[in-house]
């Protein structure tokens, strides 16, 4: 019952807010939601309680496993950040409340798409958190969200339309679309070409909604021009849920691993990585460089996933979580540059470290975890990932990915060159730290980056093992 | 009316129509192609003998949904001549991609044509029929949910994006 | 028994590195400590002195590391003492305006417990351990000494260093083939695979310690650099003490080798080499602590040449030439030290005064010392070179010719520099006596009376030394015997005449020697410092690191023009062909989806 109330809360809070008798303050419903939010976090930590008296009206057809619950904890920090920048950004109330509710929409898409068991069911709820997330985009109105929310919109029709067909075969064949029936029908006929056509079309449209090279392009302009928690939230959870957290579903629950379909998700996880990088770095806009470094390393969760077996997923889950993490520090240290300095020119800006502290300090944390730094968390979960790489014999694509790190630190290196360390240009004399909602974020996030990393072996035990056992 | 010229007349004519609704400038022609394109969708699903999907079809895309569309666009206002030359992509271009796209589609069906596709039987238990109402309330709540999710974005959608900043509004 | 390894190792380690750290105002304090010390190790010495006791530290350190404290150890210690006494006496006086004296006197203290410590050890890895130790109170003894002495010290722990490294070789080869770390264990047959190799290496580990060909290059350029105490302390005492005990050791304890085989006779030649060469460069010299290092390599060779000879009777005499050789020697280094401190310098044309009015007593125990030197009778050195010459003569008379030579060319050498010193300034009568410090007169008398003391009564030392080695056997014709006292004579004769001669034509004291040298081209190899390898191993690690520079360049430019280059070309291209269109966007899908069909 528990998890149905996962997606049934936000449903309702939402139907709450807008009922016509009153009027709902902003705040009120940020506050409102970020404490949902937390209650969610924190329902990682307690046990599954399955039985419960209200249980048999509220039964939806969830099941819930380790790997949905570590979704449901990551989920729950990001929409927890995205929600405090939204409070700390000066916005009028109308936009803030509707913001939450769309946010609130969005959270009670992403919890459903982690606990069902059936793959049109998935296709629903992927199409709900798009829907959300092409609203949360242009809500701002002006030319750039616009143009990016109608970019977001096509590509993610092309990936509607071949995840719909690959459905269709899919439930041609198998007679139902709920995981059971299609993973007996998978071990039955998997080699048969159909299916496994059924399956790149699926597998593609994922990539779209995922990101990962060369079906990214809307990724770079979206993350651009959607407003600071918008960016928060879409580039911390809302790619890595329906790209990727699906692809693991199916191949973690549904699917086998399959030769030729381990080789397309090496090659284009392998290509992701390596031009991603090469493209982040001349990049002069901050946001468009952590677009593409969020391209790179999709790659690499991709290329965990690829490696075929278990612990090739465990590794890839893992990525997934320290990604949103420190990926959701750097957007929102940008959002507080946005704030405070509003000039987005990477090269106008420097110096800035001895005026944000806490900004230059965590986002220098964020970029040794994207780099792989010991004793952060992102150096553990790629450490995992070449681990299985190297375990399944795919040693060349290892090695790449050993390699690619050097042009990670590059492009990071050279951002925080330019924006916090050196000489302060004239003009950013009255510069002060972002507000306390924004650096109390900050360091949350950048806290849990440091604590996983340093106590990473009882984090391999409890969170990881108990998601994924290998 | 089952045999199978129907069905490749209707495809083709679904193609035809659609390749026309997206090769016009004028928007609101567009529009209104599209809804003939979904009627001639909920023919052939009435052919396929699912009447329910047709119905939903043929009321819901080709009938709301282009008075929706047609609507919308009556509000807005057109680009003016001059404008509209500017942004004017030549029919010859547009001809060229579709044979590009042509080329492509029957390149990936010889690709895999060449591979042998041995088909597999259908269920035997999806022949019975089950109730659509008994399908979509008790084995289907969750896309009812889902659904329902949807639907307020639609409205918030709305709200947020046709709604005026007045400035009566407090920061 | 701890009580033995306390005071011989421990003791001076630790005094000398409080000597070392002590602020200024306990200079006295420091003085009196290191003589303490000093005296302590003298007397415990001569206390020990013929016991036999085993140690082991097993108790204090967890480790089985054998100490054995036996006859011919109890004896080298008990020499080194003594000569560690009066360089202390010495040094006192010598060293008094030096502002370096303290931390002279430190390492001093701590070469002397790492010298006892390879005395005393029954380990080689300790031996190792101590036997590189050692460099370092060297260095910093050298390293204090004049100006540019650093560079003497740097060259000087070079050259110990290689030589060190062919003894750890040699010595881990023994480990190896002999099966156990304890010295006292080992015992090779010299016809086992490996063993020679073995041998050679640390053979010439142990004769590089003691100065011979090709490790001798420092020993001149330390003597002109660094403080009279080290060049009798080190050089004489410690240097010789080490080489000739490890090479006593290994020809009666380590390997088993036939007399006049073919290893021996090679040996014997090196050393003939070594003292050859030694004593033809010793007569170029123009500074008197010059030739002075130079004769003591040649001694050198002489030592080595006696063990080579594996008899019994060899080992014995250089036993006992190594006593006479340390008498004598640090006598003659105190003299040089007595005349630098009182002329300032002990180059040819930077003696001013009549020494022999100034300093009579110096020039007393010149006379006693250079006697001893040049192996006149009834001094304490003839002994032990009529015993050398008999050994050498019991493996082939060609040895036995070059030692004559040797012998001719070292006494002309000390000659020509009385003749230099003492008697080529005329008499002034106004000059008074101005003979040095006590501290410093003492030793210097003390050593030239035991050149004549032991000389006349030499059974003194034969009994000791008879105690150590055994009874030496083998036997003595008593005509080679007479023919060989002979010979020495007429050497000594000769080169007198040649000195009286010549000092009546010109005042080079020299004579037909010197003729017979220039005709060899010594003295081109004395100017080139051909026989230096030192010098032509600087020049190759000049060439090479030229090319080394050449290659980093090219490394550099791979790194810091390459590599940038390339990855801004790749990452602009990227960075253009995303330019916002969302045509050429569905474009990269359809083309993406293309190329999964073809590979699938």
């Amino acid at each position: 019952m528990s998890f149905s109330l996962a997606v049934l809360i936000p449903l309702f809070l939402v139907l709450f807010f807008n009922l016509p008798f009153y009027k709902v303050s902003g705040k009120i419903a940020i506050f409102i939601a970020s404490l949902f939010c937390i209650i969610q976090a924190f329902s990682f930590f307690l046990p599954i309680t399955a039985n419960c008296p209200i249980s048999q009206y509220f039964m939806l057809d969830f099941q819930c496993d380790g790997i949905s619950r570590l979704m449901l904890l990551t989920t729950a920090i990001v929409a927890f950040s995205s929600l405090l920048v939204l409070y700390a950004l000066e916005d009028t109330d109308r936009k803030q409340f509707n913001f939450v509710n769309l946010i609130l929409l969005s959270l009670a898409g992403m919890n459903g798409l982690f606990f069902v068991r059936d793959i049109f069911s998935i296709y629903v709820f992927i199409e709900v958190i798009a829907s959300t997330s092409y609203v949360l985009i242009a809500i701002n109105k002006d030319k750039n969200s616009l143009e990016a929310s109608f970019k977001y919109l096509v590509m993610s029709s092309v990936a509607t339309v071949m995840m719909l067909s690959s459905i269709a075969i899919l439930f041609l064949v198998a007679g139902s679309t709920d995981f059971v029936t299609i993973s007996s029908m998978y071990q039955q006929y998997s080699g048969n070409t159909l299916v496994v056509v059924a399956i790149v079309l699926f597998i593609v449209g994922l990539f779209i909604k995922g990101g990962v090279m060369p079906f990214h392009g809307w990724l770079p302009d979206s993350y651009l021009a959607a407003p600071a928690p918008v960016s928060i939230y879409l580039a911390g959870i809302v790619t890595k849920t329906t790209g990727i957290y699906t692809l693991i579903r199916l191949f973690y629950s549904v699917f086998g691993f399959n030769t030729s379909i381990q080789s397309i998700l090496l090659i284009f996880a392998t290509i992701s990585i390596v031009f991603g990088a090469f493209a982040a770095i001349n990049q002069s806009n901050f946001k468009r460089m952590l677009a593409y470094s969020s391209i790179s390393q999709v790659g690499y969760i991709v290329l965990g996933l690829g490696a075929g077996t278990t612990f090739g997923v465990a590794a890839a889950i893992f990525h997934l979580f320290n990604h949103s993490i420190f990926k959701s520090l750097l957007f929102v240290n940008s959002a507080a540059l946005e704030k405070q300095v509003n000039v987005s020119d990477m090269n106008e800006m420097g110096g800035l470290a001895s005026k944000m502290p806490i900004t230059s300090t965590t986002s220098v944390i964020a970029f040794l975890s994207t780099a792989g730094i010991p004793p952060l968390s992102g150096f553990w979960s790629k450490l995992m990932i070449i681990l299985a790489l190297w375990t399944a014999d795919l040693k060349v694509f290892a090695f790449i990915a050993i390699i690619a790190s050097i042009l990670t630190m590059t492009y990071f290196l050279i951002m925080q060159k330019k924006v916090f360390f050196g000489k302060l240009k004239e003009g950013f004399e009255n510069i002060k730290e972002a507000p306390l909602a924004i650096t109390f974020v900050s360091i949350l996030l950048c806290a849990i980056t440091v604590v996983v990393g340093i106590f990473f072996p009882f984090i391999l035990n409890g969170l990881i093992n108990s998601a994924v056992s290998f | 009316m089952d045999s199978i010229y129907v069905h490749i007349i209707l495809l083709s004519l679904i193609i035809l129509f659609a390749i026309f609704a997206v090769s016009y400038a004028r928007v609101i022609r567009g529009a209104i192609l599209l809804g003939v394109v979904s009627m001639l969708v909920s023919i052939s699903l009435f052919l396929l003998s699912s009447p329910l999907a047709g119905i939903f079809e043929l009321s819901v895309c080709s009938g709301l949904i282009t008075v929706i569309f047609v609507s919308v666009i009556s509000l807005t206002i057109p680009p003016d001549d001059k404008q509209r030359k500017m942004n004017a992509i030549s029919m010859v271009k547009k001809m060229t991609l579709l044979f590009l796209l042509v080329l492509v589609c029957g390149f990936s069906l010889y690709v895999l044509d060449s591979k042998n596709i041995t088909f597999i039987p259908l269920m035997q238990n999806v022949q019975e029929s089950i109730d659509t109402r008994d399908n979509i309330w008790n084995l289907r709540h969750v896309d009812l949910i889902g659904q329902a999710l949807i639907l307020l974005t639609g409205i918030f959608a709305v709200v947020v994006l046709f709604k005026k900043d007045t400035n009566k509004d407090k920061k | 028994m701890n009580i033995l390894l306390n005071i011989f190792i421990i003791i001076p380690v630790l005094l000398g590195i409080l000597l070392y750290f002590l602020p200024t105002k306990y200079n006295i304090t420091k003085i009196v400590l290191f003589l303490i010390t000093v005296s302590l190790n003298c007397f415990f010495s001569i206390y020990f002195y013929g016991k036999e006791i085993l140690f082991n530290t097993h108790v204090l350190f967890r480790l089985d590391l054998y100490f054995r404290y036996y006859d011919l150890s109890s004896f080298m210690i008990l020499v080194l003492a003594i000569i560690a006494f009066l360089t202390a006496i010495y040094s006192v006086a010598f060293m008094k305006k030096d502002k370096n004296t303290y931390t002279f006197y430190a390492f001093m203290l701590l070469a002397l417990s790492f010298t006892n410590g390879i005395l005393l050890t029954d380990n080689f890895i300790v031996l190792l351990i101590f036997w590189e130790a050692l460099m370092i109170p060297m260095f910093a003894m050298i390293a204090v000494g004049k100006n540019q002495a650093f560079l003497t010290a740097i060259k000087t722990l070079i050259i110990s260093s290689v030589a060190d490294l062919c003894l750890m070789f040699g010595v881990m080869l023994i480990c190896v083939v002999g099966g156990s770390f304890v010295i006292s264990q080992v015992n090779i047959d010299i016809s086992q695979p490996g063993a020679l190799f073995a041998f050679i290496m640390i053979f010439l580990g142990a004769t590089a310690k003691a100065g011979a060909m090709p490790f001798h290059s420092w020993i001149p350029d330390a003597s002109v650099k660094a403080p009279i105490p080290f060049m009798v302390f080190i050089v004489t005492a410690v240097e010789k003490i080490l080489s000739i005990y490890l090479l006593i050791r290994i020809v009666k304890d380590f390997f088993v080798i036939d007399i006049g085989s073919d290893i021996s006779i090679y040996a014997m030649s090196f050393g003939v080499v070594t003292l050859l060469v030694a004593n033809m460069l010793a007569i170029y010299q123009k500074d008197f602590k010059k030739m002075l290092s130079y004769a003591s390599i040649g001694q050198a060779g002489y030592m080595i040449v006696a063990i080579s000879s594996i008899t019994v009777f060899g080992m014995f005499a250089a036993l006992f030439h190594m006593i006479a050789h340390i008498v004598y020697k640090s006598c003659l280094f105190f003299v040089a030290g007595n005349i630098e401190q009182a002329e300032g310098s002990t180059e040819i044309s930077s003696i001013k005064n009549n020494l022999r009015q100034t300093m009579p007593y110096t020039f007393i125990s010149f006379i006693l010392a250079g006697s001893a030197f040049a192996g006149v009778p009834f001094f304490f050195a003839f002994f032990s070179k009529e015993m050398i010459y008999e050994s050498a003569i019991s493996v082939s008379w060609i040895f036995y010719i070059c030692l004559a030579v040797g012998s001719l060319l070292s006494a002309v050498a000390i000659m020509n520099w009385a003749v230099k010193l003492f008697f080529s300034k005329p008499k002034d009568k106004i000059i008074q006596e101005k003979e040095v410090s006590t501290f410093m007169f003492i030793p210097t008398i003390i050593t030239a009376l035991a050149c004549l003391m032991f000389g006349i009564f030499h059974k003194v030392p034969y009994n000791l030394i008879t105690g150590i080695i055994g009874q030496e056997t083998g036997e003595h014709s008593s005509i080679v015997a007479v023919i060989l006292i002979v010979v020495s004579v007429l050497v000594l004769v000769l080169a007198l005449v040649n000195n009286l001669y010549t000092c009546k034509k010109s005042q080079s004291g020299l004579g037909f020697v010197l003729v017979a040298l220039n005709y060899f081209k010594v003295d081109k190899l004395n100017e080139n410092k051909s026989f230096d390898p030192y010098e032509i191993f600087i020049k190759l690690i000049r060439k090479f690191s030229n090319i080394m520079f050449v290659i980093d360049k090219a490394v550099n430019y791979f790194y810091d023009v390459i590599v940038p280059v390339s990855v801004n070309f790749v990452s602009a291209s990227v960075k253009k062909a995303h330019n916002g269109n969302l045509s050429i966007y569905l474009l990269w899908v359809v083309l993406g989806i293309i190329f999964i069909f073809i590979i699938f």
